[in-house]
């Protein structure tokens, strides 16, 4: 065996370094091929999180409340540790009377963003934000405003209107601190709403009912169910593209790899007329071409990873995160396609005899 | 000469031809797959993205104080249908009714005060000079609603899964709403208030409060465009072009004037988390598939590339020969650029038959119907093959000009 490993090893470098045009071809044909793969896959696999961002915008997908009373804002830390629960907020509900009209009074926290249209600003302390509906009917030019609840009255100034096309429309919107302080329930929230990972949403909403004793949890059907379906969708399309990509990409570099092998026909014709064995003809171009797909399947991780961060940069304005398995799947990819693109075409040629190809045959 | 030379190359060499086609085809139809996508996505994503629910409420008008003190206002039911002649009404896919009321809850000898509601759950709408019904009710514009059991109507009433806990109330049971007997035909779960409510069918909840043709307010589920910033400009600032272009797109905000101009004595608001959140999302979709296109196209016209040099180079000796014999460099350059044209209308006719079946599957598999597949597609995965094809053999036709015949047939390379 030694002298024939002497030979194979030396028939590989002179094959792969006098023709160094052509091993590029092919290997960056691999590497177009795998980066596809990664690309694509990468991209499937990062949607859901990616999306699920997005839609975060719909609002919260989880709810907890005590029946009959309120939660107690200290018990909130503990929800900070726990698994899936992105974002929570505390609100304290009550029911006022301004001017003779009722209305409600929502406490929220004023620092984040809700999706309505807002003329003015959200509440600083002291301030309240009106809904349409209410100012329509008080007095669209309201400055100050006194509201009654319980016995206990509180003037705000009016820091701008809202329209939501919800019950915000008809309400009077304050600071949570405000609300506290203006029904007296210090520390106090009436519901808390919670924004959770889609995925295993059931279970995020039984472990906030555990963590927080007494209270009710409940999933919001509206959101969860919409991105649970619209989410399945759009991964399905990603992983339907992925499989088209993959294919016509896999036949596009087979055919390139066969047209780079059928032009050596007349080689395995000489080597076998020197003495060459089957399987040692076999095993070299077999080498050759795992030394090609192992090329190429690393490049085109490369390749791959660059274009699906630049893809998840353009759409979604921040990198994805490529799973590391990807880049055995690259290689394994590239070293398929490229000793099966390189081999399947040699096998009738493995079996003519040695003067007919020379012959031209 | 040109034409039995081509017809050699072709017929000589199918094989290496066959292969040059198929990787071509195999680009193109990838290419114009993903662009029947893109030119498709915001339509199919926008209609995906209702299921969300409704984006504009409609209620009565609110005008001073009497609006919400002392006399309840109501829409009149018989306008409802009026939201289907606007001049987005192709764009109206939802639409449910509610007359909401107080009502006495009676069960087991104990009565209490629930909300009761009155609706549709599904109904078939006949539309006014169109020949297809309109498919109207709470599950076209919350979708979400889970309910156990069947639909309220006649006699039936569905609760609301909190309230029907609390009375300890199942399918089948008998209870009395305004001392009037109803039976429970199903439980409803949706996360929200819904589940404390007693839900009927509206027109026994408008006999039951005597309010006949009377609804309190309605939910619509329309297609929209997403908000631009011209979309956020208060109309009544815009000039009279600007207000007609403004009415005449399909924002949330146009529609909903429409649908309150339709409906006597309205009000008409978008839901804006919704439009909203809808627009953020519609815009990321559409240009994650615009990318992916545009990764996919250059990857094959690539992948085509390789396929045309991998091609050509294995012909260093034949166009050695051509060169010993007498030919110069235009006559070597038409003979490879025809066969790259030929390969390109070959791999790129057979490429858009070929994503023709792949945009219908895909559409069928994700969005339940066809992608819409656009003749100008035909041209452009035409174009598109021919470019990449030609292209691809311009470098190794540049190569092959720069042969030295003499080294060549020597076997140097």
């Amino acid at each position: 065996m030694r002298p024939n490993r002497k030979w194979f090893i030396r028939m590989l470098r002179a094959s792969l370094g006098k023709r160094k045009g052509r091993v590029f071809v092919a290997a960056l044909s691999v590497a177009i091929a795998s980066s596809v793969i990664v690309g694509a896959l990468g991209l499937s696999l990062g949607i859901r999180q990616k999306l699920g961002g997005e839609l975060k915008a719909y609002g919260s997908n989880a709810i907890a409340s005590k029946p009959g009373g309120y939660i107690e804002e200290s018990a909130l830390g503990a929800l900070s540790g726990a698994k899936g629960v992105e974002e929570y907020g505390g609100q304290l509900y009550a029911s006022v009377t301004v001017r003779g009209v009722e209305a409600e009074l929502m406490g929220v926290d004023a620092s984040k963003r809700y999706g309505w249209k807002i003329k003015g600003a959200m509440p600083k302390e002291g301030e309240a934000l009106i809904g349409t509906d209410l100012a329509e009917a008080l007095d669209k030019s309201l400055v100050d405003i006194t509201i009654s609840t319980g016995g206990r009255e509180a003037s705000l100034r009016v820091s701008g209107f809202v329209e939501s096309g919800g019950v915000e429309d008809r309400a009077v919107i304050v600071g949570l601190k405000d609300a506290q302080r203006i029904t007296g329930l210090g520390g106090m929230l009436s519901a808390v709403l919670i924004r959770a990972r889609a995925d295993g949403l059931d279970d995020v909403v039984k472990e906030v009912a555990a963590l927080l004793p007494g209270a009710e949890a409940k999933t919001l059907r509206q959101v969860a169910y919409a991105e649970e379906t619209f989410l399945g969708k759009v991964e399905l399309l990603m992983l339907l593209v992925s499989i088209v990509v993959v294919i016509a990409s896999g036949i596009s570099v087979s055919s390139t790899m066969s047209a780079t092998v059928l032009e050596r026909i007349k080689e395995i014709g000489l080597m076998k007329a020197l003495g060459g064995t089957m399987g040692m003809i076999r095993s070299f171009y077999l080498a050759e071409g795992a030394l090609i797909g192992l090329l190429g399947g690393a490049g085109g991780y490369l390749l791959g990873f660059a274009s699906a961060q630049a893809v998840s940069r353009g759409a979604f304005g921040s990198f994805i995160s490529v799973p590391l398995y990807l880049i055995a799947i690259s290689v394994v990819a590239g070293l398929v396609i490229a000793v099966m693109a390189s081999g399947l075409p040699m096998r009738p040629a493995l079996r003519q005899r040695p003067s007919a190809i020379l012959r031209g045959e | 000469m040109l034409l039995s030379l081509l017809k050699h190359s072709f017929f000589r060499q199918k094989r290496a031809m066959a292969l040059m086609i198929v990787s071509v085809a195999m680009g193109t139809a990838l290419t114009a797959s993903l662009m029947a996508l893109s030119m498709d996505i915001k339509g199919k994503v926008s209609k995906e993205l209702r299921s969300f629910g409704a984006n504009i409420t409609v209620t009565p008008k609110v005008e001073g104080l009497a609006g919400m003190v002392g006399q309840k206002r109501y829409l009149s039911e018989s306008d409802l249908i009026k939201i289907k002649t606007i001049f987005w009404r192709h764009n109206i896919v939802g639409l449910a009714p509610f007359l909401e009321a107080e009502a006495e809850l009676g069960s087991d000898g104990t009565k209490r005060s629930v909300q009761a509601v009155g609706t549709w759950f599904r109904r078939e709408l006949p539309l006014p000079g169109e020949s297809a019904d309109f498919e109207a009710g709470v599950m076209t514009v919350s979708p979400w609603w889970l309910l156990d059991g069947t639909a309220p109507g006649g006699q039936g009433v569905v609760l609301g899964s909190s309230l029907a806990n609390e009375l300890r109330l199942k399918a089948g049971d008998s209870l009395t709403i305004d001392d009037r007997p109803f039976t429970v035909s199903g439980i409803l779960s949706t996360g929200g208030k819904e589940e404390r409510q007693v839900f009927m069918d509206l027109h026994e909840m408008q006999a039951l409060k005597g309010l006949e043709g009377k609804v309190s307010m309605a939910l619509v589920s329309a297609l929209t465009t997403p908000m631009d910033e011209f979309a956020y400009k208060d109309p009544a600032t815009m000039s009279k072009k600007e207000y007609e272009k403004w009415y005449c797109t399909g924002y949330v905000t146009s529609i909903a004037k429409q649908v309150e101009e339709a409906v006597g004595g309205s009000r008409a608001k978008p839901i804006w988390h919704i439009a909203e959140a809808e627009g953020k999302v519609l815009g990321r979709m559409s240009l994650l598939i615009y990318l992916l296109s545009g990764a996919a196209l250059s990857a094959s016209a690539l992948g085509v590339s390789t396929t045309m040099i991998a091609g050509l180079l294995r012909r260093t000796d034949e166009i050695g020969l051509m060169k010993a014999v007498g030919a110069v460099g235009a006559q070597i350059t038409g003979i490879f650029l025809s066969e790259a044209l030929i390969i390109g209308a070959i791999g790129g006719i057979s490429g858009y038959l070929a994503s023709l079946w792949v945009v219908k599957y895909v559409g069928l598999r994700v969005f339940g119907t066809g992608l819409e597949s656009r003749a100008l597609l035909l041209p452009v995965s035409l174009l598109i093959a021919l470019i990449i094809s030609v292209l691809g053999s311009f470098l190794p036709i540049r190569r092959a000009l720069g042969i030295k015949p003499a080294l060549v047939l020597k076997g140097a390379r």
